[in-house]
């Protein structure tokens, strides 16, 4: 990685970031610079899909305690998720779906600081995915969330998210797509407008950073890329890279997902697929996508 | 005789296409694969819900509805068929074509098919449509063949590929690079360029898909052709006046009334000026409608 940091250093000034990224909106987040913790775990799952949800569980740990800058999961939680905050879980949408242990124990840990509200929001198309949530709902009940959190409505086009939250916890995955040229999370939050999604396709989705400016500007953001599985278009998994990605910056965890992603998978097409991510930051200010001024943090398990 | 049976023909209106949830029915009622559940149906905007942003190719391509079946096999693996109904078989070419890609796995069946992670995909008559399936393990080729034939059984005509194609050289065309579209989605996903050059209709702006784009890749030399008819001779020269304006390195044009053809993404401006002229040459004589394969 170009931009290393060892645990210890990041942990001294990790609080301060991570108030940065959370505290303050997205102004002054983009005078800091932005943090992107990745966690590899070779065990997590195996190549023919299946998820350990033990190595899943110790991932997130090991993630959301580097991201908030403590060793404890419970404060780290907590220091990520307000009493007062109401959450929106939002999980990848349709065709590369996320690991349902990824989703359950995001979900498990959010409930863990006791949020003045938690809706689980699942892809419309998704839910009607029978077979898959069926293993979603097992995999929320093992980690004791129950799946009456799910809101069938939220995540339905257009969306419904609006000004009923006040966290966006984000789950993208990560896939060569054919407009966008790869989709990560930047992609996601256009899917989330509340608007017509077809606006900001043209020209490579060269406008998706402007609902993450425009439409959750006001929220925050914990964006984990769930990079279990990279994708090929709606073709599902297509490399096992066996990571997830936290940050508070969903533009700067885009940015270092596409740039692990591009170390052995392609975009899709002729479109390149970093301009819409960089776009995000320099004509809609809602991140940092300069590999410059994103500290990654690259942890195993 | 003849000339009553030639008044009967031309009074017989040509049969419209089954509608595709009618033909995913028929095809999978019984048997195995079968359905599994309702079949949905979009049309209009509202492939986004079903696919998004990969809506913009299908929608590009003046699509008329998408069925969508999920089907179950006797094995117990979950499959879904998708079939696309298009305006002709030039478009539904069109939407096959950029989705595949040069050096993937292309099988015959009534053209040419693609293979790769589980999903089969390949076009007859007007219909485009998928085979897919996220079953671990993944469905052999064999299989995911066997039910695209039952899609295929249940559509009369093969139809044939777009005939703008043969106004590029079929001399070192890099296989399975031919591309066909109307709209500039479909351009940017083998020419990407942030403004309209060529002028291709967009959904937003509400124009017809009247301006067909063909385009393909070279080996020898290098580089990439496209071939745009226009409705008339002045869109085109506007359209050549709009690139000219933007023109980058090793990109040369060839206006033939209300054809414009383009040489992009070569190497040098010698290899493009040897791609220019073999486009000069075909275009001012097009050749046979092709064939791939």
């Amino acid at each position: 990685m170009a931009h290393q940091t060892d645990r210890r250093s990041f942990l001294g000034t990790g609080a301060a970031l991570a108030a940065a990224g959370l505290l303050a909106g997205r102004g002054q987040a983009q005078a800091a610079r932005s943090k992107v913790i990745v966690v590899t775990c070779p065990t997590a799952i195996t190549e023919t899909d299946q998820a350990d949800a033990a190595a899943v569980k110790t991932m997130i740990d090991k993630g959301i305690t580097a991201l908030a800058g403590t060793d404890q999961v419970d404060a780290a939680w907590a220091a990520l998720v307000k009493t007062d905050d109401k959450v929106a879980l939002v999980d990848a949408g349709t065709w590369l779906m996320n690991v349902p242990a990824v989703f359950a124990e995001v979900a498990r840990g959010i409930q863990s600081a006791k949020p003045a509200k938690l809706a689980l929001a699942i892809c419309k198309m998704t839910n009607n995915n029978a077979e898959y949530m069926g293993k979603l709902k097992a995999a929320l009940e093992a980690a004791k969330v129950s799946a009456d959190l799910i809101d069938p409505g939220l995540y339905a086009l257009p969306c419904k998210f609006g000004d009923a939250f006040t966290l966006m916890a984000t789950l993208p995955t990560v896939k060569a797509h054919p407009i966008s040229g790869v989709s990560g999370a930047v992609k996601h939050y256009a899917t989330l407008t509340a608007g017509k999604v077809s606006e900001y396709h043209a020209n490579g989705m060269e406008t998706a950073g402007k609902v993450l400016a425009d439409e959750f500007g006001k929220h925050r953001h914990l964006t984990i890329i769930d990079g279990l599985r990279w994708g090929n278009g709606r073709k599902g998994p297509s490399f096992y890279r066996k990571c997830l990605l936290f940050s508070t910056d969903p533009v700067a965890a885009d940015a270092v997902a596409l740039k692990l992603f591009l170390e052995n998978q392609q975009a899709l097409n002729n479109i390149p697929p970093e301009r819409h991510i960089q776009r995000a930051e320099t004509e809609y200010k809602a991140g940092i996508a300069d590999l410059a001024r994103i500290d990654i943090v690259d942890l195993k398990v | 005789m003849w000339a009553l049976l030639a008044v009967i023909l031309l009074a017989t209106p040509p049969k419209a296409p089954e509608p595709p949830e009618a033909l995913l029915r028929a095809a999978f009622v019984a048997g195995s694969p079968r359905l599994d559940g309702a079949i949905e149906v979009f049309t209009g905007e509202h492939i986004y819900e079903y696919m998004d942003g990969a809506g913009e190719l299908p929608v590009a391509c003046g699509y008329r509805q998408l069925a969508a079946a999920r089907l179950v096999d006797a094995a117990g693996r979950k499959l879904t068929a998708e079939l696309i109904l298009c305006p002709g078989p030039a478009e539904a070419f069109g939407i096959y074509s950029l989705r595949r890609q040069p050096g993937e796995a292309i099988v015959p069946l009534s053209h040419l098919a693609r293979h790769l992670d589980g999903e089969l995909i390949g076009w007859r008559g007007p219909y485009f449509w998928v085979v897919s399936s996220l079953a671990q393990p993944a469905p052999s080729q064999d299989d995911l063949l066997a039910t695209a034939k039952l899609i295929e059984a249940r559509i009369p005509d093969a139809g044939a590929l777009p005939d703008l194609l043969g106004r590029l050289p079929i001399a070192d065309l890099k296989p399975d690079s031919a591309r066909y579209c109307h709209g500039k989605f479909g351009l940017d996903t083998f020419w990407f360029r942030r403004d309209n050059l060529l002028g291709l209709p967009l959904p937003s702006d509400g124009r017809p898909v009247d301006v067909e784009v063909a385009a393909a890749r070279y080996e020898k030399p290098v580089g990439q052709l496209i071939v745009a008819h226009y409705p008339s001779v002045e869109l085109a020269a506007a359209a050549h006046a709009r690139w000219a304006a933007a023109k980058e390195a090793h990109e040369l044009a060839v206006l033939d009334g209300a054809w414009l053809g383009l040489v992009v993404d070569a190497a040098s401006e010698a290899d493009a000026a040897v791609l220019a002229e073999r486009l000069k040459a075909t275009m001012a004589k097009p050749g046979p409608a092709w064939t791939e394969g």
